[in-house]
Formats: structure tokens, sequence, C-alpha cells
């Protein structure tokens, strides 16, 4: 009776580790998604009211409150942290988008195009390694957790 | 009150803009300009007197105050970048010296800053009192000035006064007379539209008795002041200049006052009345 209790609670643990694995994977989804989203919004503000960038960051946050990312963009140019990413990503992000701002609205409208491609890039990448990985990772898990309740059972 | 508001803003807006040089200019009271030359101390100017301070000016320290003076954003800075100034908040204008790309014979944009020229707004209540209210109500008044001579400080002061007695619209087409219009007098503010594409509007739609205006340029500007003199409107001017000679637009003025620079800034030489 022991064994079955351990063996459920075991199963039920790597069922979460896996779920956990797989959750990571599409909040990094969710980040590009944002920051796609983002540069859509920036486009608009520039165009139709030249609002500076401080000011459109502060707004995408006030507009998305519970997203990770505007809330680690809003004190443009300061970033805060964003553990939903790898550090290094992160970075590219933060590169991407500090490179904003620095031509006239000529200039601004081709680099957000370039922005825009990078960000579609990154998400098609991030969508892509959620589903490989991600769903790799829950499955393997899920298969681990039922494995080791059988052998315990 | 009012001024001390007004000084609250102007130190906020040059604490963001100076970083950590801060501390170091404002050591020093009545600052009215800070020049930041490359490779060189930064200087100081009280009033006619200048420091120089231990601080040199790097490129890094002339490209951080840029990037904070157009808010991290060069695309809504660009077409004043291109007169050669930035204006900021508070009232705070920059000055922009360095290597400028040109295109057919305009500037297009600032390649490289080698100098910078902070200059802080003053608000003296009261340096406008040798025009009586009762002789300017009924008058188009033009305030003739060399540069540092208190034009703007003058026109403010006047404008403050006039706004207890009448409405007052404030054409502020670089954003100098109080940058951001934070300091609600009752007037109302059009900031940064040039004058010639805005002063239709403004008699249109803002109902003014008085509409203020800096530095006039005389080309470009005679077919907004015979605009609105022509609508009934008072127009209360300033304009660059070293005597109250006749200029062809000076007959619109009922009232013109010349300042100097020396021995200070604001100092009232004539005042004319037609």
């Amino acid at each position: 009776m022991l064994n079955v209790v351990l063996g459920g609670v075991v199963c039920a643990s790597c069922i979460a580790v896996g779920w956990w694995q797989r959750r990571r994977y599409r909040k990094r989804v969710d980040v590009m998604r944002d920051l796609v989203a983002f540069l859509v919004f920036c486009e608009e503000q520039i165009e139709y009211n030249m609002a500076s960038l401080p000011a459109i960051f502060g707004h995408f946050y006030a507009l998305h409150p519970h997203s990770a990312f505007a809330s680690a963009c809003s004190a443009f140019p300061t970033f805060g942290s964003l553990h939903d990413l790898p550090e290094d990503a992160w970075r590219a992000v933060q590169d991407l988008l500090l490179a904003l701002g620095r031509s006239d609205e000529r200039g601004q409208g081709a680099r957000l195009a370039y922005a825009k491609a990078e960000a579609e890039t990154m998400l098609r990448a991030a969508v892509e390694v959620g589903r490989k990985r991600g769903d790799l990772y829950a499955k393997l898990w899920q298969a681990a957790g039922i494995g080791l309740m059988i052998w315990m059972v | 009150m009012l001024h001390i508001i007004a000084k609250g803003v102007i130190q906020l807006s040059v604490k963001k803009l100076l970083g950590p040089l801060y501390d170091a200019v404002f050591a020093y009271p009545d600052v009215c300009e800070i020049r930041l030359s490359l490779g060189n101390p930064v200087r100081v100017l009280q009033r006619g007197r200048t420091i120089k301070l231990s601080t040199v000016a790097t490129q890094a320290l002339l490209d951080d105050v840029l990037a904070v003076a157009t808010d991290y954003s060069v695309y809504t800075a660009v077409a004043k970048m291109r007169a050669g100034y930035l204006p900021y908040r508070g009232g705070v204008r920059l000055g922009l010296a360095g290597t400028f790309a040109t295109k057919e014979g305009q500037l297009h944009g600032l390649q490289r800053a080698t100098g910078l020229v902070i200059r802080l707004p003053r608000a003296v209540e009261g340096c406008s009192d040798v025009l009586p209210l009762e002789r300017v109500l009924h008058a188009n008044v033009l305030v003739v000035a060399p540069p540092f001579g208190g034009k703007t400080t003058f026109l403010r002061d006047l404008a403050r006064r006039l706004s207890a007695v009448g409405n007052v619209v404030v054409l502020d087409e670089r954003g100098e007379l109080w940058g951001d219009g934070t300091l609600g007098l009752g007037e109302c503010m059009v900031v940064n539209a040039p004058k010639r594409a805005a002063y239709r509007g403004v008699v249109r739609a803002l109902n003014p008795e008085f509409v203020v205006m800096d530095e006039l340029s005389p080309d470009q500007d005679e077919e907004v002041l015979r605009g609105l003199a022509g609508c009934g409107v008072r127009v209360v001017a300033t304009a660059h200049g070293n005597s109250l000679a006749d200029k062809p637009y000076h007959s619109l003025f009922d009232v013109r006052v010349l300042l100097s620079a020396e021995p200070m800034a604001g100092q009232v030489v004539e005042v004319r009345y037609a």
C-alpha cells in the first residue's frame, strides 16, 4: 500500500516537473509575442504622435500590466530582469530595443521594420523550440514518472 | 510661490540632464548657463562670472546629455536639431555644436556633438514692471535685446502679469518659454508648433486677447504679426537686436522696450511709446 502511495507521489512529481519545463518554454514564446506586439504598438505611436520611446514603453506597460516583458521594459532605457528568457536571449532583445530611437523619422521606419522582422524570427524560433523541447521534456518526465510508479508498485 | 515651483521644475530637469555632474554644477548659486566643450573643463556661468570645474567634458558625457535631451528618441528632436538647438523640459535650451551632416545646403543631422551650451531659464518676478499694465493693455509690445539680454525672462514676467487681466495664449514655437507648459499661469500654451501654422487656429479657437511669442524672425513672422493685429489681438513679442532702430515690422508695435546684457541681463535701456 505504501509503495502505491509513494509511487503515485513520484509519478505526480515527475509529471509536475515535465509540466513546469513545458511552461518555461511557453513563457519564452509569450515574451517574444509581447515583443512583436510592442514593436507594432511602437510603430503606431511614432507615426501618429511622434511619442518618445520612454513614453511608448510606459504606455505599453499601462496597457499590459501583467506582461513580464512590458514590466521589464517599463523603465526604458533601463531594463529590469526577465527570468522567462535565457540571459543571452534577453540581452539580444535589449540590444534590439536600444537600437531604436537613434535615427530620424525615415530611418526610424526602416529600423522598426528590421526590428519587427528580427522579433518575428525570434518568435518562430521560440515556438519551434517550445514545441520540440518543451513537449519532449514533458513527455519524457511523464514517461519517467509512470515508469517509476510501475517499478515501485 | 510659482517661482519656487518654477525653480523646482527647472532643477529636476537639469538634474536628469546632467546626471552625476549636477552636484558639481549646482554647488554654485544663480547658475544661468553650463558650457560643455569636448576635452575642456566644464564651465558654469553665474551672473557675469565664469567658473571652471575640474570635470572635463568627454565624448561619453556629451552623448549621454544628448541622449537624455532627446528622451532617447532622436526622431522626436531631429527638426530642432537641424536648427542647431534642442529645447528641454522646464524651458531649458541646449545649443548644439559639432559636426553636422548637410543635405542640399540644409542641416540634416548632428553627426557628432563636440559642444553643448545649456541655458537655464530664469523667472524674475517684477522685471517687466517698467511697463505699467495700463500702458500695455491695449498695445502691441516688442522687447528687443541682444543674446543673453533677458528678453525671454522679461516676456515671461509680462505674460504672467497680463494673464491676470486677460486671455493670454503663448505661441512657444521652440518650447523655451515654459518648456512643456508645466507652469499653469492661466495661459493657453501652444508648444512646438510653428507660428505660421498655429496662429490662425489660435485666433479661431482659443479666444486670445494677447498672443505672446518669442524671438520673431522678420522674414518669416511678419505675416503672422499682420494677421494677428488684423484680428484685433494684442501681440507681445521679442526680437534680437541692439537698438530700437525702425525695422519694417516695428510699425505694428505701440510699445518697444530695449534691453541690454550689460551690466547684467535684463537691464532696461529704453522704452518707447508710440
